[in-house]
């Protein structure tokens, strides 16, 4: 079920009318885990009863934790639900991935070797719940958060069905108490809820669906392509992502914020950062967080010397990139991204020992090449990470980098422009502050026709057949 | 207090967001339906700006008009009935549009006509089972989900050929109207200019070239062929063994004579072409559903050409849908035995009319 489909819309609206109709918190609660449960099994029910068993496991591992002072017990019980999560994420998402890869290096060592396909199906958002899962067990391990005695509680955290396929990635700590507090009806949250949800149709129909429309063709085959397409379908691509997810989040936070829930927020104007490390605080923060909290300083984070420091960062880097998807161009291009830091970490050293250096990259000229310079990195990363295997990545980027003659966009490039304009303006006054106060001053009528006819616009342009969202498949 | 206005303002926020939905799809509702044919009706817009500019292009010359379904869309290469070079020559247009029986072939007629085309001689395709009729709906009514593509005023009109299933044309169009960007999005695109190409494809197969002319494959292989047929012969099975004809259907071929003789433009009947396996189908229905067109021209003093055996067997690839040889086929016999002789009946009197004496009344 897409929430932008008439499927959906339904099913919100019952959820949404009976939710506020009933007087119990508990029954709201159920209610909401109920529903959680069946937009999941709409999908695929097995694949729900698995996902609601591996809840109920660590929902009693989490309560042996926290019922044994025993930290050997403590320890193994903590052992037994990580090995569970990563197992189950490894399982269904890697080992197809992990069986071709051994395969490829047997023939490349020149042993014939068949291993077997497993048909498995990629459970929705299995990256996401797991990782909810890990950070609630990890936290009560850690004593930052007592576990939940009440289990619909707990299930409701990793199962609430507006960030269930695809985030934000909630902590335990701040959904919880949200769980068990009593909702109240505010105008003002269903205002924001409702905003939110415009905002993210927008820019998930309007922008991003009508993005893959420029991309998908060239990437089919990027060696048909000219740079300067090339870099056109790499820009719109980061659009596309950004778009897609940021409109995902949106929508799930309007969802939330309609239900009385707050989840937090995923994206913060990122194509506005002036280097990559600040990129990663404003990309997909939820996630982002989560790496460092429960990857990076566990490793070792940046207390260790600097050469420890950047290998925690590239090890970090490169299991987000696997996180993304199982294919080697994930990898890659999470990889990619770690080197890019380091490179960040390291001129920044050196811009300290060059305070006039420092003072140029500061001044207006110097911030606006930055931001430029981060944004053509992220697009060249995001070429590799969209590129159909490892070759075609060596192309693109070959492509990008030398400046080579082929064929143009399949389709008229204007709509294009008009599309990265919209999204830099958006940014400029998200970054700025300007488009509350804007949206504020204007007059309520006036903001009532502006709000039907950008919704009017985004159906519009949607393109004919709804994609489904791009991070699903994380 | 202030959280109490705070409240109140969202709430009216919240209303005027709602308020501002209703009012712009109204808006999008009313422009759809009386402003934009090439939003609401992206085909048929695109025939009459085609005829229009056609139209324009030889200022002053006659204009023939050939309406039917894609089986006409395919066959007649109009381009060859068109000679620039001589100044009687007429235009010839092909204003067939796929799934089109009498009744999108009279509302079509009708917008071209609103649009400013006077024809002189305008061709009306019969496919007999598109007559036949089943509780009292012709295949046309029955299948065609016509009513958001159409006015109010043409669903008014329409309705009276629908006898018994009208409401659901108003549901269609009701359905339409109340969600406009969802149902007309494909001709939003196309009006905006939204997801066009950037080489426009000229000349391959399913492309319409500017006389109206559909090319059809070039051929294809035997099982294909034979496999189509059958489709075809399954799809239409059941209306080609209804022998009553359908009242609303006849009444949409009076309409567009009585539309036609109104304006002074000659009106024909064309049977439309099929392989020797569709005929022989269902002979009887076929029989009794042509003699249903027969007296209805008999009665109207249209001439009725039967076209049925025009093309080959093995130059249709479906049975009724011809291939690019058959098109030339086709075309040719059209040239010759439905367009030439009537042109040049006309054309005589024509040229006695502008010769004539002119009295004082005149």
């Amino acid at each position: 079920m897409l929430f932008c489909s008439q499927q959906f819309l339904i099913f919100f609206l019952i959820v949404f009318a009976t939710y506020w109709a009933m007087p119990w918190q508990r029954g709201r609660v159920l209610l909401l885990l109920a529903a959680s449960f069946y937009f999941y099994a709409k999908w695929n029910h097995w694949l729900a009863l698995l996902l609601a068993f591996s809840t109920v496991v660590d929902y009693l591992l989490a309560l042996g934790m926290e019922a044994t002072q025993n930290p050997r017990v403590r320890k193994a019980l903590l052992g037994v639900s990580l090995v569970g999560n990563v197992g189950l994420l490894c399982y269904f998402k890697y080992v197809n991935f992990f069986l071709h890869s051994l395969e490829e290096a047997a023939v490349a060592c020149g042993l014939e070797v068949s291993l077997p396909v497993l048909s498995v199906i990629l459970p929705f958002g299995i990256s996401f719940y797991t990782f909810e899962a890990i950070n609630y067990t990890v936290d009560v391990y850690l004593g930052k958060v007592r576990a939940t005695r009440d289990l619909s509680h707990f299930m409701l955290f990793v199962l609430f069905f507006p960030h269930l396929v695809a985030g934000p990635i909630v902590r335990a700590r701040a959904f919880l108490p949200l769980v068990a507090r009593r909702k109240r009806w505010s105008w003002l949250r269903a205002y924001s809820g409702v905003l939110l949800i415009l905002l993210g149709i927008v820019k998930k129909l309007g922008i991003g669906d009508r993005m893959a429309l420029y991309v998908d063709p060239v990437f089919a085959d990027p060696a048909l392509f000219s740079s300067a397409t090339l870099w056109l379908a790499s820009i719109a691509y980061a659009l596309q992502v950004y778009c897609d997810f940021s409109g995902y989040s949106d929508m799930a936070m309007g969802l939330a914020y309609l239900l009385g829930y707050h989840l937090a927020t995923n994206f913060n104007m990122p194509f506005l950062s002036p280097n990559m490390s600040e990129l990663w605080r404003r990309w997909h923060m939820s996630l982002s967080s989560w790496m460092r909290d429960y990857l990076f300083i566990p490793l070792g984070g940046s207390r260790g010397t600097r050469l420890q420091t950047h290998r925690n960062l590239l090890i970090t880097f490169t299991l987000c990139g696997l996180w993304h998807g199982a294919t080697w161009n994930c990898v890659l291009w999470g990889f990619l991204n770690g080197v890019l830091l380091l490179i960040h970490a390291e001129f920044k050293g050196q811009c300290e020992r060059w305070p006039r250096l420092d003072a140029c990259l500061r001044s207006v000229l110097g911030t606006v090449a930055r931001v430029a310079l981060t944004f053509a990195c992220f697009c060249l990363t995001v070429a590799i990470f969209r590129s159909p295997g490892l070759a075609a990545a060596g192309t693109t980027a070959w492509r990008l980098l030398i400046p080579t003659e082929g064929a143009s966009l399949t389709l008229q490039a204007h709509g294009l422009y008009l599309t990265f304009a919209a999204v830099a303006l958006g940014h400029v006054l998200g970054q700025k502050g300007i488009s509350r106060p804007l949206l504020e001053r204007t007059p309520a009528p006036v903001r009532g026709l502006a709000f039907g006819a950008t919704l009017a616009l985004a159906l519009v342009l949607a393109p004919g057949a709804g994609k489904a969202f791009i991070y699903f498949q994380f | 207090m202030r959280a109490h206005l705070l409240q109140r303002q969202m709430r009216s926020n919240l209303g005027w967001c709602f308020l501002g939905c209703v009012v712009v799809q109204c808006g999008l509702a009313v422009g759809v339906d009386q402003f934009w044919p090439a939003v609401r009706d992206p085909e048929n817009a695109g025939v009459v700006k085609s005829v229009r500019a056609q139209s324009a292009e030889v200022l002053g010359r006659p204009v023939v008009l050939v309406f039917g379904s894609s089986r006409m869309k395919m066959a007649l290469r109009a381009e060859r009935l068109n000679h620039p070079e001589d100044e009687d020559a007429p235009l010839v247009m092909n204003c067939a549009m796929p799934q089109s029986g009498p009744m999108m072939q009279e509302i079509l007629l009708r917008q071209v006509l609103a649009a400013g085309v006077r024809p002189r001689l305008v061709y009306l395709e019969i496919i007999p089972f598109f007559i036949g009729q089943t509780n009292g709906s012709s295949v046309e009514q029955r299948r065609h989900d016509v009513g958001a593509r159409l006015t109010a005023a043409e669903i008014a009109s329409v309705c009276r050929y629908h006898v018994s299933n009208s409401h659901r044309v108003w549901y269609s169009w009701a359905m339409g109207r109340l969600v406009p960007v969802y149902r007309h999005q494909l001709g939003a695109h196309a009006a905006l200019g939204i997801d066009q190409a950037a080489v426009a494809p000229t000349g391959g197969v399913l492309s319409v070239d500017q006389y109206g002319w559909l090319r059809p494959p070039e051929s294809l292989p035997a099982e294909t062929v034979q496999q189509r047929s059958r489709d075809a012969l399954l799809e239409w099975e059941f209306s080609m063994k209804q022998s009553a004809a359908a009242l609303g259907s006849l009444r949409a071929l009076t309409d567009a004579v009585s539309l036609c003789r109104a304006r002074d433009i000659a009106v024909l009947f064309i049977v439309a072409p099929e392989s020797s396996t569709m005929r022989s189908f269902c002979p009887a229905a076929t029989e009794a559903q042509l003699n249903a067109v027969r007296g209805l021209a008999h009665e109207l003093g249209v001439p009725l050409i039967d076209a049925r055996t025009w093309v080959d067997d093995d130059k249709f690839y479906d049975g009724h849908h011809v291939f690019v040889k058959g098109a030339e086929q086709y075309t040719e016999r059209f040239a010759r035995e439905a367009l030439a002789p009537h042109w040049a009946g006309m054309r005589r009197d024509l040229h006695a009319h502008a010769c004539a004496p002119k009295t004082d009344a005149e």
